[in-house]
């Protein structure tokens, strides 16, 4: 009795080991939420600072800005594309919904222009990616450097700050609840909306389709191309909401919004989340859910490398080391 | 299948014949074109010094386009040159600065060149991770350990003169030495490209690479050592810029991959693989850089350089697509 109860406890328990790596390679969302939960440990264990009330509302609110980027990116890579001008957009969002904000018109409205212009150059990404069959990777570099470098001409030397009036709208931008940013609200109001457009709405359907096998979803009557149109204007559109967003939190503009001292921004950290959420380069396949817990992971994973005091430098470091390894895990996955 | 077997083996020929003939020429109309627009704009253009900075910056630029344009050709992409570009100058900067003797300094830039290479192909074949995820992870981490170890400052060049440096940086008239190392390394490799089966290879991998293995050609061996190529070049390049700048600030050359991207897609390298000339990246990288500085020398900020890159880059990445389109109904 005494050898079959041990020989079944070591059986299971050596289930239990494999059953976890199985998870931890096939199903991303327990990877993410297993490396959110490691991250949160090993910094509490550095230091009991990291769940205080000043670190957690940085954490959420850099999180939240992030997740909703990621968000976006991730319908654009499920439906087979990239967009790595999400970071660009969103220097020029904040910068569309403070023009004319400063010239007069009501926030809501300047708000309203930033979308719209986001909606624009999902339009022009998609024009000439799939209209004019070029590559995504290199539409989107293209249109990332040419937003960028317009933005820094014309406005690295200038100072802009906020003119516009009081607005109930800003008000839902900025400052906090208890510990928790307003924004993140909007994340969660966002990330239910598209989480349904995604996995509840015919749309959704089509996005997975158009990215995991293209011909057989032109072939079942899916209109590939007007999806990606959607998926693209998705992508920046959200991205030029989170830079209307910004000016909730700081009444200036810098000129080097979105982008780290290193020149590269805010468009590597949403990939990044996304790949560590699951979603798939070859399109078909991805996770809000996992993604947004991913982009909470990585702004965990920064303000608690700045707690304890690594330079921002090698945090960026990091967050290329984070991007491999999730890659090869997951790939690991896929060989099996 | 079989169709793609044919236009792949017959056509291919003749119409990438066709493609680069006739990107070369209009790289050179409109090399000569911007050249007289900007010799008579901005006076002091046509100095032999102003012509000296173009060759020396174009050859920088030449170096990690040839290596950019042979791994586009294969069907893969390296985002990480300029980083690995700024590493191995820091490499060499480091040493030395541990009085080790410049030479072996660069034999150890070099080999950390050939390194960084191998790991961008490691994990891209081995994992079958898309190779611009993995280049973009390594671009940002060569870049950000150089911003590490120098926690943000310029590093400055403590060794004695060399030889060396001279050979690499000196000057024959108003060319630069950079530059005649460039044109070395544009025949060898143009050479390598298209007159020997390496380079067959090459082109039969990124043109059609299910094709290419039924064939027998070895498509993981060739990326990985397009790779190596590639990052190798770079740090060759990140080794000659000691010789023109006695510091490195780990802000030199951001976005230099993206311009060495934009001059091998307007040389008319096809960004689906299996098509392109050296010679002809070559020359677009010195247009760019012409542009760069003429436009500098007019007044206009550099940023929009940057802007006026995006735009020839994706302008070109669609006549380059319309061209092969007509080519392959004809």
């Amino acid at each position: 009795m005494d050898r079959n109860t041990s020989l079944s406890t070591s059986i299971s328990s050596r289930r239990v080991i494999d059953i976890i790596k199985d998870r931890i390679t096939f199903n991303p969302l327990y990877r993410v939420l297993l490396a959110l939960i490691a991250i949160f440990a090993v910094f509490t264990l550095f230091s009991r600072e990291f769940l205080s009330s000043m670190i957690m509302p940085g954490i959420l609110l850099l999180g939240a800005e992030l997740a909703i980027l990621s968000i976006g990116e991730t319908f654009v890579i499920i439906a087979g594309e990239i967009d790595l001008s999400v970071a660009s957009v969103y220097g020029w969002g904040a910068l569309f919904a403070l023009i004319p904000s400063n010239a007069g018109l009501p926030y809501p409205l300047s708000f309203l222009i930033a979308l719209a212009f986001g909606c624009f150059v999902g339009f022009i990404n998609w024009l000439i990616t799939v209209r004019f069959r070029v590559p995504a990777l290199i539409t989107t570099l293209g249109s990332m450097w040419v937003f960028r470098g317009l933005l820094m001409g014309l406005f690295a030397t200038t100072f802009l700050s906020f003119k516009g009036g009081e607005s109930w709208l800003l008000k839902t931008f900025g400052g906090q609840v208890g510990i928790i940013p307003r924004l993140f609200f909007w994340f969660l109001i966002i990330v239910a909306v598209f989480y349904i457009l995604l996995n509840y709405t015919k749309f959704g359907n089509w996005v997975y389709a158009t990215g995991g096998q293209k011909e057989t979803a032109r072939a079942l009557g899916v209109n590939t191309d007007k999806t990606k149109l959607a998926c693209f204007m998705i992508s920046s559109g959200l991205a030029a909401f989170a830079g209307a967003a910004y000016l909730g939190r700081m009444d200036w503009f810098l000129s080097r919004l979105g982008m780290s001292s290193m020149g590269f921004g805010l468009e590597t950290e949403a990939i990044v989340a996304s790949v560590m959420g699951g979603t798939a380069f070859t399109g078909g396949q991805g996770n809000l859910i996992a993604v947004s817990l991913a982009a909470f992971a990585l702004s965990s994973f920064r303000s608690g490398l700045i707690l304890i005091g690594v330079s921002s430098y090698w945090i960026d470091g990091g967050l290329a080391v984070l991007l491999i390894i999730f890659c090869v895990i997951r790939s690991l996955g896929q060989a099996r | 299948m079989l169709k793609d077997l044919q236009k792949n083996s017959g056509y291919l020929r003749k119409t990438s014949f066709l493609l680069n003939n006739r990107n070369v020429t209009i790289s050179v109309i409109l090399f000569i074109a911007f050249f007289i627009l900007f010799s008579n704009v901005a006076r002091g253009f046509f100095s032999p010094s102003m012509l000296t900075v173009i060759l020396l910056t174009g050859a920088e630029l030449g170096t990690l386009t040839i290596g950019i344009t042979l791994l586009l050709i294969s069907g893969e992409i390296d985002l990480s040159v300029a980083s690995v570009f700024v590493f191995s100058d820091y490499v060499v900067l480091i040493l030395s600065s541990f009085g080790i003797p410049l030479p072996i300094c660069f034999i150890f830039a070099l080999v950390y060149g050939a390194f960084a290479g191998y790991l961008n192909g490691f994990l891209t074949m081995k994992f079958s991770i898309p190779s611009f995820v993995v280049t973009l992870g390594t671009l940002i981490f060569w870049r950000s350990a150089v911003a590490g170890l120098t926690n943000g400052e310029p590093t400055y060049y403590t060794g004695g003169d060399s030889v060396l440096l001279r050979i690499l940086g000196g000057q024959i008239g108003i060319f630069p030495n950079q530059f005649l190392w460039l044109l070395v390394f544009v025949v060898i490799f143009s050479v390598i490209l298209n007159h020997s089966q390496f380079g067959n290879h090459i082109l039969a991998t990124g043109g059609n690479k299910e094709v290419a293995r039924a064939l027998g050609v070895d498509t993981y061996k060739i990326k990985r050592l397009c790779f190596m190529i590639s990052s190798t070049l770079a740090s060759f390049a990140g080794i000659s810029y000691l010789a023109r700048s006695s510091y490195l600030d780990p802000i030199v050359a951001t976005g230099m991959e993206f311009e060495a991207i934009a001059a091998t897609v307007i040389g008319g390298t096809l960004l689906s693989g299996g098509s392109g000339t050296i010679v002809g990246a070559t020359i677009c990288a010195f247009l760019l850089k012409e542009i760069q500085i003429g436009a500098g020398t007019y007044g206009i900020k550099a940023e929009y350089y940057k802007v006026a890159v995006g735009i020839l880059l994706v302008i070109s990445a669609i006549i380059n697509n319309l061209i092969t389109r007509k080519i392959f109904k004809a």
